[in-house]
């Protein structure tokens, strides 16, 4: 429920507080990146090479996080801005809502309004694991010369096929503009389609396919609609990336390097990860790094400036740790907790006490979609964990009360270890039954699951058939056994 | 204009009419036209073909590899789309045209397409039309999540030049079409149209045509008006109309302007209006060719061999069995075999039971099936079996080999197996309750106050607890009576929608009694889809006047107003302002709200807009604005009302269930209700804050002036407005009321700043509500009528 408005945080609803300040940017030109702690590395790379690649444009980074004392700005060599200045209105509600990415991405229509409001003439949005190699000029020239409204760049240029990962259509339904980066100048097209991407954002910054939503990046799909100067931006150079690689090759030359025929200007490390040599990205199948060729070089070079950011962060002693990865009580939340948040609960202002309480009733409240008789054994967090897996569905049918009580007790003896569930969201009921419960065939079956939690540990020393046996024996014998015994 | 240039379009016979009319007004407009039709069609009737003015390619001519798989593989609307680039290599490859303009049939064309000539001449490859260019969020459909999910560009209309990039973009399109030409949303496809998404990231020279005059059509009418001059000819934003494109037109009913949106009905289009009965009239002319009638011209890709249909159902097995195309020709695809489809489910293979491929593309393919049948598990799959033998043949029209073998149904008797029937006069005098007695909603606090109400009044009563699955059922309620009652007289409350399961599913307990139904409604008319509830009870209990008057122009059966009781709370708001932070000197606007009733019904967005108007600025009003509301918060609707909620300092939204002491606390914290209803059946809230003595602002329409009148509430002005389609369930033909929000909005100014005036209007409230709704006075209500039923029904 609500909570005392006094309790906000002041910085969460004005925009007076302190760390708001920014140098002066009326009439200029900005590039911003936003970023949570554990990307701040990435973000003091990207800085520096726009150091040397932008010299004459203001550098800011929103920081997506809980700010703390650290010392963010000398780490990452420019103005770092507490994403709390910006006044969105149901930010708190967002951290909970979303997970880290889709958080972070959420943040983006405010900022560049929050920019435009503070008179930035043209704004340009660079994902914090991208890199530059070279001046933007083609972006600088559409904006001043061509008097374009928007940049854009597409993920692919051409064609790329249906067998690897990610697919064509796959891209297609995430966007076919890659949002790393995105360049408004401040007109009335671009002031208007702010508000109406912002729109969405409270609510609508997830990732659902199904629902034709992509966080922030699938709206822009309508940008070339609702924005007429809108430059597509195919030149090779510009946000080259696993996606286009194979289109893209890399190599080096007198001049510098290539992507294709064309200058590399930047480079979008998406899931290249500074302990995982070898890969190109995480995300995708298609390129092996031997396909880099000369290319692999970059990444390399790249991996190294992470770890060495990271070294610099450590001796800093700035926490890597995500400020809204945790209840208020510490307990981390996993994504079936958020999304359940976010289905249940609407978008509102509130408090960071109160988003990140872990005794919500969206989680701890009785299931809506089961017959309670007068006792609550059921909370929403374990309906949803029954929803989600099938052989639970399969061994409990819980429109039968001794099952439905037999899955409870499931829960609080294996089940919240199994699938990391807080113990506050099962509701005090069920711990009570447990503590009840105290024949023989039921402290054997008990004493099972918490010897299979261990053995799982060591499951790869077994071979496979006692593996499966073993899964069989934890997934539908045993909860049942354990639902019979008195 | 040379001759490198064509325009051409895509149907299949029964289209012919808008064909016709596409062309004639093409050539009109532009008399050097060159115009192609490719048919998607096969006419048994060659001089038909003949007759008509302009060049015809079958489809089965181009060129298409395995365009017969095609043809099996797609609906009629999926073919027509699917063979568009190859159409397009077609011309330019045959036909040696160097200029391709695409035209949906359902278009009309009044001037030259002289943009997109000129943008040609300027080099452009490649011609797309956006859907619109404002965004499309004012709750209507289609919205821009919609676009998200079909495409940018409208692919009624498209242009090419033959150039290296566009011969790639149409190989690469062609190609995906062979298989993806699908609606299927869900994973990212619909089908030519999602697919052009890609065309300015693929061909640099792509232009994206912003002019209003072009395919201006439902989707961009809200951001450009279409007039006529007074020399007649037609504008777009004031600039030339080149083209409409009438989607979703209905030839047999003109007051449909398009199937597919809610935006705008025909009496909103203005100057519109008469283009859309000129074009109409064109279509009507243009609808018989010699002896023929080519709009009920079969489809010849609509059934098998031996002329036996082709459902979409079997077309979805066809694509699931069949992933690549398949390369037999016309006899053998179009063979009606079923043991293809009687064959067993791919999925479903290690599990018991015979479920077909056919039978497991229905089940996927709905909703309302998967919800109600589980089939990982053994009873719901012979459920479902069952199920699928006695309703599937019927529902899904399919023919006899496609479920003669399953296990025969055994036959009910019918109607008479829910149909109110003769009361067994050998039962006590008591009363089965059968109602949402557990539920935290409307309904269930209906039940609950009529269960307390006949045992105030001393009536026996029973209970039988539905339960709703979508609901939190927290509400204690004691056991069920566990005497195995034989009341004469069961009340079912339950809304008439669900009170025909209720009968169904409760058959044998309800049989030989005298079955009441206790049933809201909320617009003015009854529905039709309802009479099957109405068979299946002896009377109607209606908490207002204003649903009597709905239920009884259906029925004659006898229909009674009994009102809900309705007791004061024991709150006295302290609580409640204390945890929400507000000081004993705020003032406390209330209004509730339960996302599962239509929001547009309930109007929370006119509420905020209302208190926004009254106060506009928050940080000097001493006032909040507290909006109580539990639901599913997940709608596209609801969100933009939380989001709006969320950007004001003095809103406070309340969110999820609460406890019964909490609200009642809640109740008494407010200084003024307010409730901005389009309509209500009776208003269970307003009555309760008058009850609690409380000033109400509400609509003055509908269930609640029943207890409201202008001396004991503040009644906001109205308009009576036709209900918009999609806004209610049944909405064809109702009326609600439009309340006028500046009135409200005054109404609220005027009452919070006149602390006197609000605590006689709190106490005219409680006065004059508190008797008529009070639990011993609906009690003797029911009693009185209870009383008739119960000597009616006595023996001899």
């Amino acid at each position: 429920m609500h909570t005392p408005r006094s309790t906000l945080t002041p910085s969460a609803v004005s925009d007076e507080s302190p760390s708001a300040e920014v140098p002066n940017i009326d009439g200029k030109r900005v590039i911003f990146s936003i970023c949570s702690r554990n990307y701040l590395h990435y973000a003091r790379a990207l800085i520096a090479s726009l150091r040397s690649h932008a010299p004459d444009v203001t550098l800011l980074v929103i920081l997506a996080d809980q700010e703390g004392d650290d010392d963010f700005e000398d780490f990452v060599g420019t103005k770092v801005i507490p994403v709390s200045s910006l006044g969105i209105p149901t930010l708190f509600d967002m951290a909970m809502r979303y997970n880290v990415t889709e958080f972070n991405t959420s943040i983006k229509p405010y900022a560049f309004q929050w920019l435009f409001e503070r008179g930035a003439a043209s704004v340009i949005y660079c994902d914090p694991d991208t890199l530059f190699y070279r001046e933007p000029i083609d972006i600088f020239s559409a904006l001043d010369g061509e008097e374009m409204d928007a940049v854009v760049t597409p993920h692919i240029t051409a064609p790329l096929d249906m067998d690897k990962r990610p697919t064509e259509l796959r891209i297609l339904q995430t966007g076919v503009y890659n949002l790393g980066f995105l360049a408004l100048a401040r007109s009335e097209a671009t002031v208007a389609f702010l508000r109406w991407w912002a729109s969405f954002m409270p609510a609508d910054c997830r990732a659902d396919l199904k629902a034709g939503i992509f966080v922030d990046q699938k709206y822009i799909d309508l940008l070339p609609s609702y924005v007429p100067q809108t430059k597509i931006l195919r030149h090779p150079g510009y946000n080259v990336a696993y996606w286009n690689l194979v289109h893209r090759p890399l190599t080096m030359t007198q001049t510098g390097w290539l992507a294709g025929d064309a200058p590399l200007v930047f480079m979008h490390f998406s899931g290249v990860r500074a302990d995982e040599d070898q890969t190109v990205s995480v995300h995708q199948d298609r390129l092996s790094y031997n396909d880099l060729g000369e290319g692999a070089a970059l990444f390399d070079h790249y991996r190294q400036i992470l770890r060495e950011g990271s070294s610099v962060l450590e001796s800093m002693g700035i926490s890597l740790d995500y400020g809204f990865g945790r209840f208020t009580d510490g307990v981390r939340i996993e994504g079936p907790v958020r999304k359940l948040y976010a289905k249940t609960v609407p978008p509102r202002s509130i408090s960071f006490e109160e988003a990140f309480d872990p005794l919500g009733p969206s989680y701890s409240g009785p299931s809506s979609d089961i017959p309670h008789e007068g006792r609550v054994l059921v909370s929403h967090v374990m309906y949803d964990l029954w929803r989600r897996k099938g052989h639970l569905k399969k061994t409990f049918d819980l429109k039968n009360p001794a099952q439905t009580e037999a899955f409870a007790l499931w829960v609080a003896t294996a089940g919240h270890q199994e699938w990391n569930i807080h113990k506050r969201h099962v509701p005090d009921a069920v711990w009570q039954r447990l503590a009840e419960r105290r024949s023989w065939r039921f402290k054997l079956s008990q004493s099972y699951f918490v010897l299979a939690q261990q053995v799982k540990k060591i499951s790869f020393l077994f071979p496979k058939p006692i593996r499966r046996f073993g899964v069989r024996l934890n997934r539908a014998i045993l909860p049942r056994v354990m639902g019979r015994a008195k | 204009m040379t001759a490198t240039t064509v325009h051409f379009t895509i149907a299949s016979a029964n289209y012919l009419p808008y064909v016709r009319t596409l062309h004639n007004s093409l050539i009109e407009a532009d008399p050097d036209a060159v115009f192609f039709l490719f048919l998607v069609d096969e006419l048994d009737d060659q001089d038909l073909i003949e007759a008509l003015p302009f060049d015809v390619v079958e489809a089965r001519t181009v060129g298409i590899p395995c365009f017969f798989d095609m043809a099996y593989r797609y609906t009629i609307m999926e073919l027509n789309t699917a063979i568009k680039p190859f159409c397009i290599q077609y011309l330019m490859d045959e036909c040696g045209f160097q200029r391709i303009i695409y035209l949906d049939p359902d278009i009309l064309v009044l001037k030259p397409l002289t943009a997109v000539h000129d943008a040609f001449d300027q080099h452009a490859e490649l011609i797309l039309t956006p859907h619109t260019r404002r965004p499309l969020d004012d709750g209507h459909h289609p919205d821009d999540r919609a676009l998200m999910l079909t495409g940018a560009y409208n692919l009624g209309f498209c242009a090419f030049a033959n150039a290296p990039e566009t011969r790639q973009l149409l190989a690469w399109w062609a190609e995906h079409l062979r298989t993806r030409c699908l609606v299927d949303l869900a994973n990212g496809m619909f089908v030519d149209q999602k697919f052009m998404d890609y065309a300015p990231a693929f061909v640099g020279a792509t232009m994206l045509l912003h002019d209003p005059g072009y395919n201006a059509a439902y989707w961009n009418l809200h951001e450009r008006s279409i007039t006529k001059d007074s020399s007649g000819t037609w504008l777009a934003d004031g600039g030339p109309l080149t083209f409409f494109h009438f989607s979703g037109v209905d030839p047999t009913d003109p007051s449909v302007f398009s199937r597919h949106q809610n935006r705008f009905t025909t009496s909103e289009l203005g100057d519109l209006g008469t283009l859309l009965e000129e074009y109409l009239a064109k279509l009507k002319a243009n609808t018989s060719l010699g002896t023929a009638i080519l709009s009920s011209l079969r489809y010849a890709y609509g059934r098998h061999t031996n002329g036996t249909p082709i459902l979409d159902v079997m077309r979805q097995v066809y694509r699931r069995v069949h992933p690549v195309p398949q390369e037999d020709d016309f006899n053998s695809l179009f063979a009606f075999e079923p043991s293809f489809y009687n064959e067993k489910a791919e999925r479903l293979v290690e599990q018991e039971g015979l479920i077909t491929r056919l039978m497991h593309e229905i089940w996927s393919s709905r909703q309302d099936l998967k919800d109600h049948f589980d089939l990982n598990r053994t009873a719901d799959r012979s459920a479902f079996i069952e199920w699928f033998a006695s309703q599937a043949p019927q529902e899904h029209q399919l023919p006899e080999p496609l479920f003669d073998f399953l296990p025969r149904p055994e036959q009910e008797s019918g109607q008479t197996s829910y149909a109110a029937g003769p009361v067994d006069h050998t039962r006590d005098e008591s009363v089965l309750l059968c109602g949402y007695l557990k539920t935290e909603s409307g309904v269930g606090q209906g039940a609950r106050s009529l269960r307390h109400a006949l045992e105030t009044a001393g009536i026996a009563t029973h209970t039988l607890t539905l339960m709703p699955a979508e609901f939190d059922n927290t509400v204690q309620a004691e056991r069920r009576d566990p005497t195995k009652s034989r009341d004469r007289v069961a009340i079912i409350n339950a809304n008439a929608d669900r009170t025909l399961d209720v009968v169904t599913r409760h058959r044998k307990k309800l049989e030989g009694q005298y079955r009441i139904g206790y049933w809201a409604w909320e617009l003015p008319k009854f529905p039709d889809a309802w009479l099957p509830a109405i068979e299946c009870v002896h009377e109607i209990w209606c908490p207002s006047a204003f649903v009597t008057n709905a239920v009884s122009a259906m029925t004659s059966k006898p229909v009674r107003t009994i009102p809900h009781a309705v007791e004061p709370g024991n709150g006295d708001g302290s609580h409640a302002r204390r945890r929400l932070d507000i000081g004993d000197d705020t003032r406390v606007v209330l209004t509730t709200f339960d996302t599962r009733s239509f929001l547009a019904r309930k109007n929370p967005a006119g509420a905020l807009e209302a208190f926004k108007r009254a106060f506009p600025a928050p940080k000097t009003d001493d006032v909040v604005f507290v909006m109580k509301s539990h639901g599913p918060a997940d709608s596209a609707e609801a969100k933009r009302l939380f989001t709006d909620m969320a950007q004001s300092d003095n809103i406070i939204s309340l969110h999820g269930v609460i406890e019964p002491d909490a609200l009642n606390d809640l109740y008494a914290a407010a200084d003024v209700f307010l409730s901005l209803h389009r309509s209500e059946g009776f208003g269970l809230s307003l009555a309760r804050s008058m009850v609690e003595g409380k000033p109400v602002i509400a609509t003055g329409w509908s269930g609640n002036i029943d207890y409201m009148t202008t001396d004991n509430s503040r009644l906001v002005e109205y308009e009576l407005a036709d209900v918009p389609p999609s806004a209610y369930p049944f909405a064809e033909g109702q009326i609600w009321a439009e309340p006028s929000i500046d009135h409200a909005a005054m109404l609220l100014r005027q009452l919070i700043d006149d602390p006197e005036a609000r605590k006689l209007l709190g106490q005219e409230a409680a006065a004059s509500a508190k008797s008529p709704l009070c639990r011993d006075r609906i009690g003797w209500l029911a009693r009185q009528r209870l009383g008739e039923i119960f000597t009616a029904t006595r023996r001899g």
